[in-house]
């Protein structure tokens, strides 16, 4: 089973950016993963509007890394906004997992966290288990199966079409790569 | 000197052998030792029953840690301290810390613990002591001084906040925070 940590715009763009909370839903209960939280980023996806429709399921499936205050680690580096979206909390969460030798990946969304995690933590970026939500949802359709090729074009269409930050060319490349595996 | 008190000093030797054990390389300074191990005590606030980080000159400061660094009472020959202020376990250290790490191997909050201390180690160490101190001061403000004034002053905060950008250790949204007009601290 392979941990999965992703950042709250992973979460935000099923439940609010594409209004399509039965994706999520779908990821979080698959037998492949076990998806981890830490605080900051259980605090902002609580806030969206429309929590309610996947509340039960991240209670029942999402597990919370909670010895710690996992986000203390890295806050002073982060910017209040990035701090208030749990960046700096999946990269520390990942670490751990990284020290604790367990498979895991991290979904971050902005550049600048990914950058920070290439220049600081090296060893975690050349593990290749850093990516985004589009690239997620391509290794869940081309890997693990999950989506059919179909439901995986159609989530990258409406993500793009989306508030969702992210360059429609490079969810264009994405769907290319989707199509072809 | 109480016996509890001794208990707590015990303690901090502890944590100052395993935060010397999680890499094989001396602690760059005793600016850093306080500053890494008040991170952990945010990370960690259980920490805190036993090592009190007060408002100092050089932000949050523990007189007890200082003093136990230089002249440990339960470990004595566990770590050295040079005339620069850094810090490396001996052999009889590692040989503790190895024994710690042992006796805990089984609890999952210990191995969490040992990751927490690698990882501020690793990214703490990137930092010069006047970048720590300004990072430090910038990011929680409760802790300024005299010294801190000197340091976010404006032309200083500029020159701070983009070495720190250079060496990729501080976002674009944190430089741009930390040389904003409208900085407060975080």
């Amino acid at each position: 089973m392979i941990t999965v940590v992703p950042d709250s715009s992973f979460y935000i763009c099923f439940i609010d950016d594409i209004s399509k909370p039965e994706y999520l839903i779908k990821l979080l209960n698959h037998p492949s993963f076990r998806f981890v939280t830490g605080q900051k980023i259980k605090e902002e996806i609580t806030r969206s509007p429309n929590y309610h429709a996947v509340e039960k399921y991240i209670d029942d499936y999402v597990d919370y890394f909670e010895y710690y205050n996992y986000s203390e680690i890295l806050r002073p580096f982060f910017s209040l906004e990035e701090i208030r979206k749990g960046e700096h909390e999946v990269i520390a969460i990942s670490y751990i997992l990284y020290i604790l030798e367990a498979t895991f990946i991290a979904i971050l969304d902005e550049d600048s966290a990914r950058e920070f995690i290439k220049r600081n933590f090296p060893q975690l970026w050349k593990m290749g288990r850093v990516m985004g939500t589009v690239g997620f949802i391509k290794l869940c359709c081309c890997i693990y199966h999950i989506f059919l090729k179909e439901e995986a074009v159609s989530v990258l269409e409406l993500i793009k079409r989306s508030k969702f930050r992210i360059k429609r060319a490079d969810v264009d490349r994405i769907i290319e790569k989707v199509k072809r595996c | 000197m109480k016996p509890e008190e001794l208990g707590e000093l015990e303690i901090i030797e502890r944590y100052i052998i395993l935060l010397l054990g999680v890499l094989n390389r001396p602690i760059p300074s005793r600016e850093h030792l306080q500053k890494e191990l008040f991170i952990l005590s945010r990370v960690n606030p259980k920490i805190s029953k036993y090592i009190t980080f007060e408002k100092h000159y050089e932000g949050p400061y523990s007189v007890d840690l200082a003093e136990v660094a230089e002249n440990p009472l339960y470990y004595p020959e566990a770590f050295q301290v040079d005339k620069n202020g850094r810090l490396w376990l001996t052999s009889k250290g590692k040989g503790i810390y190895d024994e710690i790490v042992r006796r805990y191997s089984e609890d999952k909050g210990f191995k969490e613990l040992l990751g927490v201390m690698k990882m501020i180690r690793e990214v703490y160490e990137r930092l010069s002591k006047e970048e720590l101190l300004f990072l430090i001061y910038a990011t929680y403000p409760e802790y300024r001084s005299a010294l801190s004034d000197e340091l976010l002053s404006t032309e200083k905060r500029r020159y701070l906040a983009e070495a720190l950008f250079k060496k990729g250790i501080i976002t674009r949204k944190r430089y741009e925070e930390l040389i904003g007009s409208d900085y407060g601290g975080s």
